[in-house]
């Protein structure tokens, strides 16, 4: 192999600055007697820090694709390799901590805890892992997020007493609270309305920059694409040329 | 506090309906529980200390022999009643007193009010008595609940008097059951008590009716209470008793005592625990003990599958919320002792108030006091219920325990839901 540079994405050697590299994917959904497949031989890279929209129809594999990238599910063939490793022999709670250590999530149902409140929801992350926190320097971390996407004045609410757009934030501060290599959005703002999801994603948009945290958003909405520095446009289980 | 036992407090605390649901069925279960042992306690005890302060004792020394021959005439195996034995036996650890009593069998008739009409003669009225004869002082000291049986009249004042305690049964028919009436009445139309002695030769005594008995459990009817004195001249045996009652200062101490006497006063004696002379009280309240275990053992079933069921709900209620930890990074082991560490507070609190509603409706029984009459018997007796701390100790533990066991199905099946799937559930 010569010219790796110009055509990574043809070669079979891995990109090491990639922190999405994925070949070949396919995933199978066997429903009874039937077969769908929701990936047939994806192949996309991300590089680190990059903002990219994963677009395309309801149906298209968009949520199938970021479940495997999220290590919450597997593919039924090819390779993927998050952060430079091969994650596909993990066993479940390897990938719990794989989870934990490099991605973060970001719900279009916003997922929060309910009986924990946004400054609770937020530090929960870190209290999860096996290793000591020192809880005053992550409270002064959660407090510094909570600024950072507006929500200081909601520390002691819990979910069910914010709105939507409040709610994405403590998510999207969620996320971010393990200084994760790669954050998750599938169709984050697809619950909310289109001035408030202007706004998430301006937030999402000014956090990728100031952080220089990878993000990765899944979305049906082409208006979004605008905003988007790269974007993937993918269609009945396979990534479009540009 | 580990952040999992928090989250499990606070579950438990936001969703204060669900939690509030199925507690109580632990709640209600305990209680119930607790209430029912507090009776039961109440009726055991009253069963022993019927047998251990009434009737029996808790040590009876005999003649070697006596316990093997009981069909036989009791007076064959009399032994004399003497300070030095007394003494042998007082001095022993534990001990708290002692009363010698003559056990016999005769009968007892009242004639008719004209026997002297010869029509009449022989128209006595006549039943069979098995009868104690005892000293009233040591009597008293070694089986008080006797007296309490006490219902009319008076206990003879002296081991001497000529007087009987019969019970009230016995009293009607032979028409001397009122008692305030048979002190006015002359020894000339006393009953009069035929008893064989030991060579079987009959002889006759008048003994005046000055008390009667009724008892809280069905005893023998005929039993009566003689003078020791009177019913030793009676039968020709002056200081013959068959056997000493002894009461220790508490029966745990039973069988050492039995063991210490045995060495003191040698092989022409045996020395009988309760349970040996009436091996089916101790059964009955084995077995009262038994169906309280069963009923216990049902109550807890129940209350497990309750929460077992509040466990499962709740897992329920909580798929996505379960897909959301593990997407966060949620080990399977947490997320298991997550919901476990939910079914023993769920135990462990609805055990407590359980029990404590239950001591509380135990201890408000016990100062009210319930009265009960058993079948058969003529007396109501007051049942007083209590609790040890050796049940709410076991009631708490099993019932945690129990929760803790029952938990872990429902929380295995949280954490083996795969994260996918769980997320996307409405
Ligand atoms: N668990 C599953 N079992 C069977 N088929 C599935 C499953 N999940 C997804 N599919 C199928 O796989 C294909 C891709 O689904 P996916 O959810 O990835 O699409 P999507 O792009 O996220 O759509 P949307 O925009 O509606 O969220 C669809 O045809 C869908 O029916
Ligand atoms: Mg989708």
């Amino acid at each position: 192999m010569a010219n790796t540079e110009t055509h990574s994405t043809l070669t079979n050697a891995p990109n090491a600055n990639a922190i999405i590299d994925i070949r070949d994917l396919r995933k199978v959904y066997q429903l009874g007697k039937t077969s769908v497949e929701a990936l047939r031989g994806v192949n996309f890279e991300v590089s680190e820090g990059e903002f990219t929209v994963v677009l395309g129809p309801s149906g298209s594999g968009k949520t199938t694709l970021l479940n495997i990238i999220g290590c919450l599910d597997r593919a039924t063939s090819g390779t993927y390799r998050l952060d430079g490793e091969d994650v596909s022999q993990r066993d479940f709670n390897e990938l719990a901590e794989v989870r934990n250590y490099k991605i973060g999530f970001i719900f279009q149902n916003f997922n929060l805890i309910p009986v924990l409140n946004v400054l609770e929801n937020i530090e929960f992350p870190c209290l999860v892992r096996k290793e000591q926190q020192n809880r005053a320097e992550l409270r002064e971390r959660v407090r510094a997020l909570c600024a950072e996407v507006g929500l200081e004045r909601f520390m002691k609410h819990r979910p069910d007493e914010l709105s939507g757009g409040q709610r994405q934030r403590v998510a999207i501060a969620r996320a971010l609270i393990t200084q994760p290599r790669l954050v998750l959005a599938d169709e984050p703002t697809a619950n909310l309305d289109s001035k408030t999801s202007d706004q998430i994603l301006e937030l999402m948009q000014r956090l990728n920059r100031q952080h220089d945290t990878t993000f990765l958003f899944a979305t049906h909405d082409p208006r979004v694409m605008d905003l988007a520095r790269r974007t993937v446009r993918i269609k009945d289980g396979l990534v479009q040329p540009d | 506090m580990s952040p999992l036992v928090f989250m499990s407090a606070r579950n438990l605390a936001r969703n204060r309906r669900r939690t509030l649901l199925a507690m109580g069925a632990v709640v209600v279960g305990l209680c119930a529980l607790t209430v029912l042992r507090g009776f039961v306690n109440s009726v055991q005890q009253a069963q022993l200390n019927t047998t251990l302060l009434g009737t029996t004792g808790m040590l009876q020394i005999h003649r070697s022999g006596y316990l093997k021959n009981v069909l036989s005439n009791p007076l064959d195996l009399a032994f004399e009643d003497s300070p030095e034995l007394r003494n042998k036996i007082l001095s022993a650890a534990h001990v708290r007193a002692l009363a010698p009593r003559l056990q016999f069998s005769g009968s007892i008739s009242v004639n008719e009010p004209m026997a002297s009409d010869l029509a009449n003669v022989g128209d006595a009225k006549t039943t069979f008595l098995t009868a104690n004869a005892v000293d009233p002082e040591l009597d008293r000291q070694t089986l008080p609940q006797q007296y309490e049986w006490l219902i009319e009249g008076m206990m003879f004042p002296r081991a001497d008097s000529l007087a009987l305690v019969v019970h009230r049964d016995i009293a009607g028919p032979l028409g001397v059951e009122n008692v305030a009436a048979n002190l006015q009445q002359p020894s000339e139309t006393w009953p009069v008590v035929l008893a064989p002695d030991r060579d079987g030769s009959l002889s006759g005594e008048a003994f005046n009716v000055i008390g009667l008995l009724g008892s809280a459990v069905p005893t023998d009817k005929r039993l009566a209470l003689a003078p020791l004195k009177s019913v030793q001249k009676l039968l020709k045996m002056d200081d013959q008793i068959t056997e000493y009652v002894v009461r220790l200062d508490d029966v745990v101490h039973a069988a050492e005592v039995q063991k210490e006497l045995e060495q003191r006063l040698g092989s022409d004696f045996e020395v009988s625990r309760w349970d040996e002379i009436l091996p089916f009280i101790k059964d009955l309240i084995g077995n009262l003990t038994n169906i309280f275990d069963i009923i216990s053992g049902v109550f807890l079933l129940v209350v497990m599958l309750g929460i077992i069921n509040s466990m499962f709900m709740n897992v329920l209620e909580r798929v996505r919320e379960i897909g959301t930890m593990m997407a966060i990074g949620v080990k399977q082991g947490s997320i298991l002792s997550l919901f476990v560490v939910e079914g023993v507070f769920l135990g462990a609190l609805g055990a407590l108030v359980g029990l404590l509603l239950g001591a509380g409706i135990v201890q408000l029984m016990s100062l009210i006091g319930i009265p009960i009459s058993a079948p058969g018997s003529s007396l109501k007796f007051i049942l007083r219920p209590f609790l040890t701390l050796d049940f709410v100790v076991t009631a708490f533990s099993f019932t945690t325990f129990g929760a803790a066991l029952v938990s872990v199905w429902p929380a295995w099946r949280a954490s083996r839901l795969r994260p996918v799937e769980a997320l996307s559930a409405i």
